[in-house]
């Protein structure tokens, strides 16, 4: 054989070895099990952690919550949208509970053109009656059950969320009962019934007459968007009950 | 998913080691042989009767498909948020695995108006580049349409991203889902070129290439993809299409579903509802 040929197949055959060494020892073993790829890639890709917990894991130690947010309108708006990823909490330190309500409601209910008309939308200067400044979303709604008036009624927990209850709330003593009459009332009208800022002040006024109101309110003979809604699931008993406490309550404006 | 820093140069050291031992290997016949029948035991082994790529999930059982109903997208960028979350994606507003478009059509115009959570005024009016919402800029326009799209990547049956990759780097699993090995990946784009939904950007972090996975470590375990599980208004829907039940399969046999771009031949496995002449 001329020598030229042999040179040529001495070197085709080192390649092929190195080709072959190359595949065995420098490829990972598993690349080509299923394809052309590493498989071990995928255990690992497998292998991270979940961030979002989903709602089985919150309603472990926050049982009464998600109860009353299942009832609710809400349903479909899991815990981690607002209160962002649950990760290892508690053990990591606890969750956002967001204060500025308008910002982060307003992500979903902001009126947008772009929006499904069936979506609830709002204008916030205008809800629920045009006002000027800022009106906390919470003043009014339960976010695990946002309908005012709807059914579960916010809790007494709840309520002390609310900005203007925190302040008078451990001013009255109430039976659990009345606390969860008055829960509604108390955002606008005050746990003392004085607070005249942004509504009638009730307390000690006229048993019969806070009665009737509060009847005609509920019928639609007075209109009044919250007013309607929150006095929608009072029976005659809730009304009378209510009237008795606000008439009882000392009069005069908020101190 | 971050990348762990160290493992580069790890790999970059078993690349060496193994090499030295390629060289090794080369020159006695023998030992090659001995190592190579090694290699197939060890693939032997791990294809037996085990499930993969866990032991409570086996991907031979599931094929997975994505919907997406566009007439229900409220634009709120709850997933966007979440899938950022989940899988440590950079928190600027212009990387991101899953965004949502918004199209306005204006009284007198034939053209849609698109936009997307990266648009500067937009970022204005989220008051920071790691919190997402639309500005209320059509509020007192004349609009005569308008709506949201929510897009990923598409997880195509003939992903164009694969075809490309020139290491192997990115691949289809066996139940449907298009992942990358950051490992293998060397950086080179093509693939971002390749998609024709523009579904992957490059991670100037890790080096690599980088998009959605349908959030492959929580669907292997029993969870939905992060979008889907924080989506206030049920417009993404994600489940397993051998599961005649499951949420994706009623969501295709209920409607008249459509794929963006079918003229790619890349054969989408996200389904929309509500799409318009415009958006591909």
């Amino acid at each position: 054989m001329p020598v030229h040929i042999v040179r040529l197949l001495l070197l085709l055959a080192t390649f092929l070895i190195l080709a072959v060494a190359a595949r065995n020892y420098v490829l990972d073993p598993s690349y080509y099990r299923f394809g052309d790829y590493r498989s071990d890639a995928v255990i690992e890709i497998a292998a991270d952690p979940p961030q979002f917990r989903g709602p089985a894991y919150c309603q472990a130690c926050h049982a009464e919550r998600h109860t009353e947010w299942t009832a609710g309108v809400h349903r479909n708006v899991k815990c981690e949208v607002c209160h962002g990823a649950a990760r290892e909490h508690p053990a990591d330190g606890p969750l956002p509970k967001p204060d500025d309500t308008i910002k982060l409601c307003t992500v979903c209910h902001e009126a947008m053109p772009t929006r499904p008309a069936t979506h609830p939308q709002i204008v916030v200067a205008e809800h629920p009656v045009p006002h000027d400044g800022p009106l906390q979303c919470l003043t009014c709604h339960n976010p695990h059950s946002p309908k005012v008036g709807g059914q579960p009624r916010l809790t007494a927990d709840q309520a002390t969320n609310a900005p203007v209850a925190a302040e008078t709330a451990a001013a009255v003593q109430l039976s659990p009962r009345m606390v969860e009459l008055t829960t509604p009332c108390t955002p606008c009208h005050g746990a003392d019934g004085r607070n005249s800022a942004m509504s009638a002040a009730l307390a000690g006024g006229e048993r019969d007459m806070l009665a009737r109101k509060l009847q005609e309110y509920r019928s639609g003979a007075l209109q009044h968007s919250i007013m309607n809604a929150v006095t929608s699931p009072l029976t005659d008993e809730d009304i009378a009950d209510l009237a008795e406490h606000y008439a009882s309550l000392p009069g005069g404006p908020t101190q | 998913m971050t990348q762990d820093p160290s493992k580069d140069k790890s790999g970059r050291r078993a690349f060496l080691r193994n090499a030295g031992k390629a060289l090794a290997g080369a020159m006695g016949g023998g030992a090659l042989l001995a190592d190579s029948a090694a290699r197939d035991e060890h693939v032997a082994g791990a294809t037996g009767t085990q499930s993969f790529p866990t032991e409570e999930y086996d991907w031979k059982e599931h094929r997975w498909a994505y919907g997406i109903d566009a007439t229900r997208c409220i634009g709120c960028l709850r997933c966007v948020e979440a899938c950022k979350t989940e899988n440590g994606v950079a928190g600027d507003a212009h990387h991101f695995r899953t965004w949502v478009e918004r199209y306005v059509y204006l009284d007198g115009e034939d053209k849609a108006h698109v936009d997307s959570h990266h648009d500067p005024q937009n970022i204005a009016a989220s008051g920071s580049e790691s919190e997402y919402r639309f500005d209320n800029r059509y509020k007192d326009a004349n609009v005569t349409k308008a709506f949201f799209v929510p897009k990923m990547c598409n997880h195509c049956e003939h992903p164009s991203c694969v075809q490309v990759c020139p290491v192997g780097a990115t691949f289809r699993t066996e139940d449907g889902v298009v992942l990358i090995d950051k490992e293998y990946c060397i950086g080179c784009e093509y693939c971002v070129q390749a998609c024709p939904y523009g579904a992957r950007f490059f991670d100037d972090e890790t080096r690599t290439s980088d998009k959605c996975t349908w959030c492959y470590h929580r669907i292997t375990k029993g969870l939905q993809p992060a979008c889907v599980e924080v989506c206030p208004v049920e417009a993404r829907i994600f489940g397993d299409l051998n599961d005649p039940s499951s949420p994706v399969s009623e969501f295709i046999s209920k409607n008249r579903v459509q794929v963006l771009k079918p003229e790619t031949g890349n054969a989408p496995a996200c389904f929309y509802v509500g799409l318009d002449k415009e958006v591909s």
